[in-house]
C-alpha cells in the first residue's frame, strides 16, 4: 500500500518557533499512526545542507515548513533561509508543501507554481498568534495559542488524511470560522475578543495555490 | 499625519487598552509583544504599529461579513 513521504521542518529558537514546535506534535503523531514515511529536521537539523541533502535522499512528497519567512524565503534554525525565490526554488518542484510561516505564500508560492510546484498553501500576510504568557513554558497547554495553530495544523492533518490540497485548506479555513464563531456566540471575555481581529487576520491571508486536486 | 491617521490610533490604543495583560502576540520574525509594547509600536506608527493598524482596519471592516456568516450557521 503506497504511503506518503513527508517531510517537517520545526526550528526552535525562539518564542514564536517554541510554539510552533509544541503544536506540530499532533500532525507528527498522526503521520507515525497512520506508518508515513516521515523524516523531521528539528532545532538545529533545520539548517539549509540538512535539508536540501534530505529531500534529494528521501525525495518527499509533502513538505511541512514550520519557521519564520517573508515574501521570497523560509527559514529554520536560527533564521538561516531553507528555501529562497531566487536560490534553490526547484527543491519544491513536484512537491506539495504547507508553509506555517509569514508572508510567502505572496512571492515564494506563486513563483515555485510556475516552477512546478503541484500545490503551495501558506499564507500572503504575516502569520500572527496570541499567547498565554503564563503557559509560556509548557506551549502545548496554551489553548489560547492553541485556537490559531490548531486551525492552521489542520491543514497538514486533512493531507495526512488522504483528502485533497482543495479540501485540506477548506477544512483549515473551516476550523478557523468555528472558533471565530464559538468566540462570538459564546458570552465573549476580553481575552477572546482580543484573538478574534487576529484569527481573522491568519484566515483571511491563507491560501492555496496551484493543483486543488493533489494528495499527497 | 492627518486627523484621521491621528483618530485611527488613537481608536487602536483604546482596543489594545482592553487587551488582558497575560497576552501577548507573536508577528513572524518581527518578534512577540505584551500589550504595553505593542501600544508604543502604534504611537510610533513604526511597522509593528501600522501592521496592528491594518489588522485593526480589517477586522473592522469584516464584521459585516462574520456577523452575516454566524448568523447563515446559528
Amino acid at each position: 500500500m503506497y504511503k506518503p513521504t513527508i517531510l517537517v521542518t520545526i526550528p526552535n529558537h525562539d518564542d514564536t518557533t517554541r510554539y510552533l514546535f509544541a503544536w506540530s506534535k499532533p500532525v507528527i503523531k498522526l503521520a507515525h499512526q497512520e506508518k508515513d514515511k516521515i523524516t523531521i529536521l528539528k532545532d538545529k537539523q533545520a539548517n539549509l545542507k540538512e535539508f536540501t541533502n534530505t529531500v534529494e535522499k528521501i525525495q518527499p512528497s509533502f513538505i511541512f515548513f514550520n519557521g519564520h519567512g517573508n515574501e521570497t524565503t523560509i527559514t529554520g534554525h536560527n533564521n538561516q533561509p531553507l528555501v529562497d525565490a531566487d536560490t534553490n526554488i526547484e527543491v519544491l518542484k513536484n512537491r506539495i508543501v504547507y508553509a506555517l510561516s509569514c508572508q510567502s505564500a505572496k512571492k515564494l508560492g506563486p513563483k515555485s507554481i510556475k516552477q512546478g510546484t503541484k500545490t503551495y498553501m501558506g499564507y500572503t500576510e504575516d502569520f500572527i498568534f496570541v499567547y498565554d504568557t503564563n503557559k509560556k513554558k509548557h506551549p502545548e497547554k496554551d489553548q489560547t495559542a492553541g485556537c490559531f495553530l490548531s486551525a492552521s495544523n489542520q491543514t497538514a492533518i486533512s493531507l495526512l488524511e488522504e483528502k485533497t490540497t482543495g479540501q485540506a485548506y477548506a477544512d483549515s479555513q473551516n476550523s478557523f470560522q468555528k472558533t471565530i464563531r464559538s468566540l462570538l456566540t459564546s458570552e465573549s471575555k476580553t481575552e477572546q475578543s482580543s484573538m478574534m481581529r487576529f484569527l481573522i487576520w491568519d484566515m483571511k491571508h491563507q491560501v492555496c495555490l496551484g493543483n486543488q486536486d493533489a494528495k499527497i | 499625519m492627518t486627523n484621521t491617521e491621528k483618530n485611527l490610533i488613537e481608536l487602536v490604543v483604546s482596543r489594545l487598552q482592553t487587551m488582558p495583560e497575560n497576552l501577548a502576540i507573536s508577528i513572524g520574525s518581527e518578534g512577540t509583544f505584551k500589550k504595553k509594547d505593542l501600544i508604543k509600536h502604534v504611537k510610533k506608527s513604526d511597522s509593528v504599529g501600522k501592521k496592528i493598524v491594518k489588522v485593526e482596519l480589517d477586522y473592522l471592516r469584516s464584521l459585516k461579513d462574520i456577523a452575516q456568516s454566524v448568523l447563515n450557521n446559528v
